[in-house]
């Protein structure tokens, strides 16, 4: 090993010197000859215990060094970078899962779940068999939805109408409004599959700052596929809230957040979102840029 | 007894209306209403007996609806489906709720206290100390309403040396040497008064923790109180109620 290091410098070396020579005997026509002056000079120099003991050695120890230092100082840069990644990696699934119960925790709040089954027995107690029936498979199919599907990213557009459709039932239940879903027939619905939990907090904001005390109330939800992907409006012409206070937009800072921690994920296809609300109503409008690209 | 149902939600009223029509024949419905304002007006406009009263309502609340009446000269029985806070706080003044879905056996309780609290009539306060106890927006008031058979006693949650439970009644053993027997079951004084760090050191036994003397080791251990009394630990309590005491 050392002897191969030790021949590998003196290689260099012996390019150094033929370049000096050159540089020397420029009037020198004959290379051969100047080659072998070369090499006569280096075995001379090499028999020379003096001269590789002052002069090749400490040079070779320093290339060497140098060379283990930069191999040391890759090392260390590539396996921090790792940890890093892995810190950030670990950080972004913390995140994602504390908002994953958070979102759970506002699809099955306990005011939501009580009232709904508060409805469910007000059927029973007019003997509405059929409805009362009806609606606890509804309430079923939502929180098994939203207990045993929460750890999926994606789901189709096709489950996320059916999550909607349950869920604004219950709440038609409890308050008088009229809603509508609808979706554009070019998008596949059976297989395009969006971000699960985008759409549905919207939703619930619709209803809670609308439905409750409006008399003919409206909320509709569209899908539609534009040329910058796929377009998810959510109207109603509730009351509004005041964006600049937003002070009871938890559920909005929860969807913001959702979007972001998306968007880090989804690099190429962002998320973006559109709040616009007044007296008349609130409009959302959720983009999914290039989604279908 | 004329009746008053209040709840943001139609169908609430609708279901209560049903149960109370077909259970309930004495109880009249007199009206009800959806939003504070509408309550407000009927409560005004009709004489009410008992007022059914959901605690949240959209924005507003039950206890808004209170806040703006002058005179409370009726029973409330609170109709929640879910609000930790506000549940706490009609505990803490001894008044009654029952939750949704509604079940019966709850209501028919709710209703028989509600019924023998107006021919007593002296049994107000409870709504004024809510009120207060609910402007002060404590979640741990400096009081409690124990309702005992002829009156309702406030007391200082720090005037309570311990409680002991006997079947389904409570004796509260007060500073004053005083012993107060409540109708209630001890469990609903532990959760209410654990914050205010009263150890449940027994199954019969709530101690405060101010007039804790020493823990004797006879018997498997035993609270020595400032007042003499010694209270039992049961062998399961004794590891969690060494750590209270150590804090």
């Amino acid at each position: 090993m050392r002897k191969q290091v030790l021949t590998f410098i003196l290689m260099l070396f012996a390019g150094y010197v033929q370049a000096q020579v050159s540089a020397d005997t420029t009037t020198v026509k004959n290379t051969d000859a100047a080659i072998k002056t070369i090499k006569s000079h280096i075995v001379q120099l090499l028999h020379d215990p003096g001269f590789v003991k002052s002069t090749v050695l400490p040079v070779a120890i320093m290339i060497l060094s140098g060379l283990v230092s930069l191999v040391l100082l890759t090392l260390f840069v590539v396996v921090r970078r790792k940890q890093k990644r892995k810190l950030k990696y670990q950080e972004q699934q913390t995140r994602e899962a504390k908002l994953r119960l958070q979102s759970i925790r506002s699809q099955l709040n306990p005011h939501f779940v009580y009232n709904a089954l508060a409805g469910i027995q007000n059927l029973m107690n007019k003997n509405d068999n059929a409805a009362a029936n009806t609606y606890l498979n509804r309430f079923s199919r939502l929180s098994r939805r939203v207990l045993e599907d929460a750890d999926r990213d994606l789901i189709t557009v096709e489950e996320e109408i059916t999550l909607l459709d349950d869920y604004l039932k219950m709440e038609q239940l409890r308050f008088g409004f009229v809603y509508t879903i609808t979706v554009d027939n070019r998008i596949d619905a059976v297989n395009t599959e969006i971000p699960s939990m985008l759409v549905q907090p919207f939703v619930e904001n619709a209803v809670k700052h609308g439905m409750v005390t409006l008399k003919e109330g409206h909320v509709s939800v569209r899908f539609e596929n534009t040329a910058k992907g796929i377009k998810v409006v959510i109207e109603d012409n509730g009351t509004g809230f005041d964006l600049a206070a937003a002070t009871e937009g938890v559920g909005l800072e929860l969807s913001k957040n959702r979007i972001s921690l998306l968007n880090e994920v989804y690099k190429h296809t962002p998320v973006s979102l559109q709040v616009g609300s007044g007296e008349t109503g609130t409009t959302i409008t959720i983009t999914l840029n290039d989604w279908l690209a | 007894m004329n009746a008053i149902i209040v709840d943001d939600e139609a169908h609430n009223i609708e279901n209560l209306q049903g149960i109370l029509t077909r259970h309930y024949p004495e109880i009249v419905i007199a009206g009800t209403a959806t939003t504070v304002s509408e309550a407000f007006a009927l409560l005004k406009m009709k004489q009410t007996d008992l007022l059914f009263l959901d605690i949240r309502m959209g924005k507003e609340t039950g206890f808004d609806l209170l806040e703006k009446l002058s005179r409370r000269d009726f029973e409330v029985i609170f109709v929640s489906a879910y609000d930790k806070y506000g549940i706490r706080a009609i505990k803490f003044a001894a008044l009654d709720y029952i939750l949704k879905p509604i079940d019966e056996t709850e209501l028919e309780i709710a209703i028989a206290r509600a019924r023998e609290k107006i021919t007593q009539k002296a049994h107000r306060s409870r709504l004024d100390f809510l009120m207060e106890h609910l402007r002060k927006s404590e979640h741990t008031p400096a009081k409690i309403a124990l309702p005992l058979f002829q009156e309702t006693r406030y007391v200082k949650v720090n005037d309570i040396i311990r409680c002991e439970a006997q079947n389904t009644y409570v004796h509260f053993y007060l500073e004053n040497g005083e012993k107060i027997l409540v109708s209630r079951p001890l469990k609903e004084y532990d959760d209410l008064l654990a914050p205010h760090g009263f150890i449940r050191c027994h199954q019969t036994h709530l101690v405060n923790p101010l007039y804790i003397r020493s823990l004797l080791k006879e018997d498997g251990g035993v609270l020595l109180l400032t007042d003499g009394a010694r209270v039992p630990v049961s062998k399961s309590k004794k590891e969690h109620v060494k750590r209270l005491l150590n804090k």
